[in-house]
């Protein structure tokens, strides 16, 4: 009896065969390895899929510039190469621990003893020098200037006036009479 | 010691594996030669994707730095091609998710679903112009009719001529998914191609 020779390839199975041919049927491989013209069919569609995509290729814009690395988005940290993260998050955490080691000393110091020569200064003191350093500090209080400035600057008197040197040249207008100035009071209405 | 020092420099013609290990030791200049065999296949990707191409350049920039941070922790040496394109679909995916923001705070009034690839507006001649216009228009409008991971395989295995292992690889999915997905995906693009004037270009 002559055997049959199977059909050939449906539209479907002319696509499975595109996609690949070791997923067809047995039967349908072994048709394709002996039926020129449905070797000729897949072949015919598989290159028309691609003639789209290489269309699609040779239409597409080229590139425009060349890729580097630039040397700025390297970083090396202890001879081996890390990201920033890492490295921030090590400047961080070292921030905040001398934050802690500086902020527990303060928040636990009292304030320190005085020296004993301080403590017990008050009590060395005898009275005539106690009323004798306050007399300096008032007298240094009145007149902060040397002796000797105080002449040159005439702080004590000045040309011989006694009292402030300003009310020689600003009159105190409130306290003299317009009498005493020889100025007539203005009239009402005329200033 | 600087890990570069260590590293021997490729020859000339090293296959990726080779300048893979050599990256892996700190290498810039073996780095540099594989950016330089993948960064026109990658920036397509990027750019028929996104729309456009300054972001597809910046994009790309993203992908090779990311891919030289993350390069010693690349498991399969020869699955570099994959590893390289999951960066820039994750990246793509992020670019999308921008955007979106950016729409939801008005700063857009809605995200770009048919802008044209820039290489439609250079300067050509204006019979070419039209052409490829044209073209963009149709591919997009058939794409447009595709389920995302069926829109996704297709442009992975015509496009960007990745085998089935390959995006497996990518997308993360087993082969026979794939597969289904790529299977309905070309049952729809043949009835497309068809309907929108791209069987002509072809």
């Amino acid at each position: 009896m002559e055997k049959r020779r199977p059909e050939h390839l449906d539209s479907d199975q002319l696509l499975q065969a595109v996609v690949g041919e070791s997923d067809l049927p047995r039967h349908l491989r072994i048709h394709l390895t002996q039926c020129t013209t449905c070797r000729q069919e897949v072949d015919r569609l598989g290159a028309r899929f691609s003639a789209i995509g290489t269309m699609a290729r040779d239409l597409s814009p080229d590139a425009l510039g060349r890729v580097r690395l630039s040397e700025r988005r390297r970083r090396f940290f202890l001879g081996r190469r890390v990201g920033l993260r890492p490295a921030l998050g090590m400047a961080v955490a070292m921030v905040l621990l001398m934050l802690i080691a500086l902020y527990r000393p303060l928040g636990h110091r009292s304030t320190p003893a005085p020296p004993a020569s301080i403590v017990n200064a008050d009590a060395a003191l005898s009275p005539e020098t106690e009323a004798r350093l306050l007399a300096e500090i008032q007298g240094l209080l009145d007149n902060p200037l040397p002796e000797d400035y105080q002449r040159i600057t005439g702080e004590d008197s000045l040309f011989g006036i006694a009292g402030d040197p300003s009310d020689v040249i600003v009159p105190d207008v409130e306290a003299e009479t317009d009498k005493e100035l020889g100025l007539a009071r203005p009239m009402k209405g005329t200033a | 010691m600087d890990p570069s020092e260590a590293a021997v420099h490729p020859p000339e013609g090293a296959c990726d594996v080779a300048l893979i290990r050599a990256a892996r030791y700190g290498d810039r200049e073996a780095f540099h030669r594989l950016v330089d065999r993948h960064r026109e296949a990658l920036f397509r990707l990027v750019v028929v994707r996104i729309r456009s191409r300054m972001d597809a350049e910046d994009i790309v920039q993203e992908v090779f730095f990311k891919a030289w941070t993350g390069l010693r922790g690349l498991k399969t040496e020869t699955a570099f091609r994959s590893w390289l394109y999951q960066i820039a679909l994750n990246k793509v995916r992020d670019h999308y998710r921008r955007l979106k923001v950016r729409a939801i705070f008005g700063s857009l009034e809605e995200i770009p679903e048919h802008d044209l690839p820039e290489a439609a507006q250079t300067p050509a001649g204006g019979d070419a112009r039209v052409s490829r216009k044209r073209f963009w228009n149709d591919f997009y409008r058939m794409l447009d009719g595709l389920a995302k991971m069926e829109r996704e395989v297709f442009l992975l295995r015509f496009f960007d001529e990745l085998s089935i292992n390959e995006i497996s690889r990518t997308l993360g999915r087993g082969e026979s998914t794939v597969k289904t997905h790529l299977y309905r995906a070309l049952r729809k693009v043949r009835d497309r191609a068809e309907r929108f004037d791209l069987e002509m270009e072809v």
